[in-house]
């Protein structure tokens, strides 16, 4: 299967699963209203049903997937995760520290020093940013 | 008469409020931050607005406006930079200068490559900024008659031309397009408080805030992209040999790009959908068709920077004349400008004229002190600029993840909303992967609430009659257009294809 007919049934699967939400909502309308809160979901759905199946078209020219370094990709989504994560425990100074490290290591880089060095002064330049300056909150953690 | 002296009382009140120092000083951040994201690969005003837009939420909102809109016009400025020293474009609209550009650059002409992009930038965007002074109080005074069913077909046209061009297909820009409608419906709705697609998840119930989807979209999924992408080394930037001058030569030769540039890129710009880049590859498109030596194109042609440079910058000035006058935006980083409105509560449009006139003017007097402070910044440092290159892009992009981390964190203390960012931004990276483009999306997000209210209230008013759209004469217009702007390429691609079988 082209990789063009692939995402086109991932895309035909998504946008039933819209119609069909959309079918869901209740069609009662505003006292004044003459169109509810269901007529405009469903114009949606049925233009993402057909542009999903128009994609799968043949006449559609299928286009070729670029080379994806998945490891790289994958290992940067879950160290982002467990960045979201360690925000709610250990708190934003440690976290973020040793995201910045960790994320530019699988980046490429290959000086420890020199990216520590930047991940403390980028930590401390935006906790000095938003709490100092404008006054915003951090997720406080173990370290505050 | 009275139009033209109304006219410089709003110019006066809006250069007493840009020159005011602390505006001047955002000023001076935004144009130099929008020149050192130009430079840097992956980096984009789109990105960096969005990115900024939490951080000036407890701003005054002129203030706020001067940083975007010198972010924008500075970002036109620094793609050209590395385009024309290393052959790597900073932006998509400045990749067509990189042929010509990158060639001067060998023949050791780069400074006056240098020179022309960054001269004929200011006297397009200056010019641009000129027309657009002229340009949207009129444009005002006609939207003043507008009612929700307008509204409603322009908002259809845009989306339109911005899905139609995006993308390397018309069937992934539609879709795209309905991805961002969809988005934008999910949440309560506005006027019946029912629950739409919230799939029983209480955080979904307020809606996906449009700062939420753009640091996702634009922000994390690039980061991810990135990521994803196999090593390549770049090249050394060129000893930067040759003054950054003009000679006698090039000033004639540069001078009726710039004028066509200008030209080309304004009314570019005003039609939703195409933007700068489309600006940039006709300016150079019309260039080498006017010129006497075609064959010198790609060779080093003065007027292959010329125009192109002066093109993307006025298609920057004209795509902001339908954000302002009528509030509907017609590319990427346009929309995350309406969204950063919607953000302070405030709608674009002609009441925006009338009741923020200190905001809009202010903003639009802004863009003239910008383009003369990004001519200073510009040239002088340019050796600055190139070392940009230096920042290693790992670092770079780890941090544009804590920046959206932290800024979405901010506007409600929820890391709830931190995970829908993720998801976007995983999105985002699938969406790129297999050439759905994002900006549709964005606007679909930005305009769908509204386009909804606007589709609801000009049906209540007809009293459920959906023809009221093609008997009211401007509305029927608009959507007429709309059809022309759908069937165009298609006609053109297959006449098109019918010459290239002829020969």
């Amino acid at each position: 299967m082209s990789p063009d007919r692939r995402l086109a049934a991932v895309l035909i699967a998504g946008s039933a699963a819209y119609l069909w939400g959309a079918f869901h909502i209740s069609p009662l309308s505003g006292q004044y209203a003459a169109v509810g809160p269901r007529i405009f979901p469903l114009i949606i759905g049925a233009g993402l049903l057909g542009s999903a199946v128009w994609i799968a078209l043949p006449t559609q020219s299928g286009s070729e997937l670029s080379p994806i370094n998945w490891r790289v990709a994958a290992a940067s989504a879950v160290a982002f995760l467990a960045y979201i994560g360690g925000l709610n425990t250990v708190g934003y100074l440690l976290a973020t520290t040793g995201f910045i490290v960790l994320e530019s290591r699988l980046l490429g880089s290959r000086t420890w020093t020199r990216d520590l060095i930047v991940s403390v002064t980028i930590t401390a330049f935006v906790y000095v940013v938003f709490r100092l300056l404008l006054g915003l909150r951090l997720p406080a953690g173990l370290l505050g | 008469m009275s139009a033209l002296t109304q006219l410089g009382d709003n110019l006066a009140l809006g250069f007493a409020s840009a020159l005011a120092p602390l505006h001047l000083l955002f000023g001076v951040i935004g144009v130099t931050l929008g020149t050192a994201i130009g430079v840097l690969p992956g980096i984009g005003p789109a990105m960096t607005i969005s990115l900024l837009l939490p951080l000036t939420f407890g701003m005054n909102p002129v203030g706020a406006f001067i940083l975007f809109g010198g972010i924008y016009y500075g970002a036109m400025y620094g793609g050209s930079t590395t385009s024309i020293l290393v052959r790597m474009p900073g932006e998509a609209s400045s990749v067509v200068t990189a042929l010509d550009g990158y060639a001067m650059t060998q023949q050791g002409r780069g400074g006056a490559a240098l020179a022309t992009a960054a001269i004929g930038s200011f006297v397009a965007g200056t010019s641009a900024t000129i027309i657009l002074t002229l340009m949207a109080p009129v444009l005002v005074e006609v939207a003043l008659g507008f009612g929700p069913t307008e509204y409603f077909a322009l908002m259809v046209l845009a989306l339109t031309a911005l899905g139609g061009m995006a993308g390397d297909a018309p069937a992934k820009g539609a879709f795209a397009t309905f991805l961002g409608l969809a988005i934008g419906t999910v949440g309560i709705d506005i006027q019946t408080g029912q629950a739409r697609f919230t799939v029983g998840v209480a955080g979904l119930l307020g809606g996906l805030n449009v700062v939420i989807v753009t640091a996702g979209l634009f922000a994390v999924g690039e980061v991810f992209w990135h990521a994803a992408q196999p090593r390549t080394s770049r090249e050394e930037p060129a000893a930067l040999a040759g003054s950054v001058r003009l000679t006698g030569e090039d000033w004639r030769r540069s001078l009726p790009a710039w004028c066509r540039g200008t030209v080309i890129g304004f009314f570019t710009g005003v039609l939703p959908g195409a933007g700068a880049t489309v600006a940039s590859f006709l300016s150079y498109a019309v260039e080498r068709r006017v010129s006497r030596t075609p064959e010198a194109f790609g060779h080093g042609a003065i007027e292959g920077v010329a125009g192109p440079e002066a093109a993307n910058n006025a298609s920057a000035g004209g795509s902001l004349v339908p954000l302002l006058a009528l509030g509907i935006p017609g590319s990427g980083t346009t929309a995350v400008m309406l969204a950063a409105f919607q953000m302070y509560g405030l709608q674009p449009g002609p009441l925006l004229f009338t009741q923020e006139a200190g905001l809009v003017w202010g903003l639009i007097a802004s863009l003239y002190v910008s383009n003369v402070l990004l001519l200073v910044l510009n040239l002088p440092l340019i050796r600055i600029w190139v070392r940009m290159l230096d920042v290693p892009r790992s670092l770079l992009f780890a941090a544009v993840l804590v920046f959206a981390t932290l800024g979405v964190y901010s506007l409600n203390n929820n890391l709830f909303e931190v995970l829908v960012v993720y998801v976007l931004g995983v999105m985002a990276f699938f969406m790129r992967r297999h050439g759905l483009p994002l900006a549709p999306t964005v606007l679909g997000v930005v305009l769908g609430p509204l386009m909804e209210q606007h589709f609801r209230r000009a049906m209540a008013i007809s009293g459920g009659d959906a023809t009221v759209f093609l008997t009211r004469p401007v509305s029927a217009v608009i959507l007429v257009v709309t059809v022309v702007v759908v069937l165009l390429p298609l006609l053109a691609r297959t006449r098109y294809g019918r010459s290239i079988s002829h020969r």
